[in-house]
């Protein structure tokens, strides 16, 4: 299997993740929630992918990861309102103008984990 | 045994961003422009390089870092053109990191370099997501690639500063029109620049190598 980017990332999930776990005396992680932003590049199916072969042996074994997708959303330079940019084609919906500054979509974030 | 919520909020690839981090800062003291080239497999990344190097090298010091996931086929084109270079092989890996990159530096003398190119994998998707420290991302796509490509790889393009539409001398035998292809980068990268070269005949390369002086200029330490 070829090394894709989303086994990397994975493995930094579990260095931080295992981090705060051991930080907060955990016995167990149940619950990992990650954000991925709709244009980070990276794909959601293949980073829970990796999640099984990474956390065997760990304190993550078994537990439920949670993908979070956030839109890419653009703020119009026309008319201020925001949109959805994989939605409308890149084009803003309200004045169909065609310059925005990029809010979100670039997500890639460790939102939070569930211990016992 | 209750369970918990713990809030992280912490970014996944912060690891990576604090070693590119120490690279800006290496590149800053340094006073070298430094440039990431990403672009699918096949656009014309080395032959931009190679022809930049043979049209700047008695102007401007330039060093490659030429990153494929094997052979030194491009280092070796580098080198040629005369330039100093350094292959990394990622083996099976997709993209280049910044700590990959820290541990080339030392194969250059930094004192005595003005422009490092950063020679990503040829892949739309992966490298996009990882700093390595550099001032300016350039994107190289070429005539021959389909004019929608920015729209199926949208991430990539909206976060480079540059794009270099290469390959324009066919573009007449393809049917294809450049402009297009400027359109479709604007449009999911509404203020990206874009030039429109020939790397192989050298058409149009001197707004490639103006817009790499006027950065290089910003760049130095006087």
């Amino acid at each position: 299997m070829t090394n894709m980017h989303e086994f990397g990332l994975m493995k930094s999930i579990v260095d931080i993740v295992y981090e705060f776990a051991m930080k907060n005396r955990a016995e167990k992680v149940t619950k990992i929630i990650v954000d991925i932003g709709a244009i980070s590049g990276v794909v959601p199916e293949y980073l829970s992918f990796y999640f099984e072969p990474c956390t065997k042996n760990t304190v993550m074994e078994g537990a439920q990861f949670e993908t979070n997708l956030i839109p890419a959303i653009g703020n119009c330079n026309g008319c201020s309102s925001t949109f959805d940019l994989l939605e409308n084609n890149f084009v803003c919906p309200a004045c169909k103008g065609e310059s925005w500054e990029l809010t979100s979509g670039k997500e890639l974030n460790i939102q939070g984990i569930e211990v016992i | 045994m209750s369970e918990s919520l713990i809030k992280i909020g912490e970014n996944i690839l912060g690891a990576n961003t604090g070693i590119a981090e120490q690279n800006r800062q290496i590149f800053k003291q340094k006073g070298i422009l430094v440039v990431n080239l990403m672009s699918s497999p096949g656009s014309g990344k080395t032959t931009l390089l190679e022809r930049t190097i043979k049209d700047l090298k008695y102007e401007l010091r330039i060093a490659v870092i030429e990153g494929d996931q094997q052979t030194d086929r491009d280092s070796q084109r580098i080198e040629a053109a005369g330039a100093p270079v350094f292959q990394i092989n990622t083996i099976n890996a997709c993209h280049l990191d910044a700590n990959i990159v820290q541990d080339a530096l030392r194969h250059f003398n930094m004192e005595d370099l003005d422009i490092l190119f950063i020679e990503n994998v040829g892949n739309l998707i992966c490298p996009g997501a990882f700093d390595l420290g550099e001032d300016y991302r350039a994107i190289v796509i070429s005539i021959a690639e389909g004019e929608d490509k920015p729209l199926k790889y949208p991430g990539i393009f909206s976060d480079s500063h540059i794009a270099v539409v290469n390959k324009i001398d066919v573009a007449e035998a393809l049917e294809a029109d450049p402009q297009r292809y400027v359109s479709f980068i604007k449009k999911v990268s509404p203020s990206i620049e874009c030039m429109c070269v020939s790397a192989k005949t050298g058409y149009e390369m001197s707004q490639w190598y103006n817009w790499l002086r006027k950065k290089r200029n910003e760049k130095k330490i006087i």
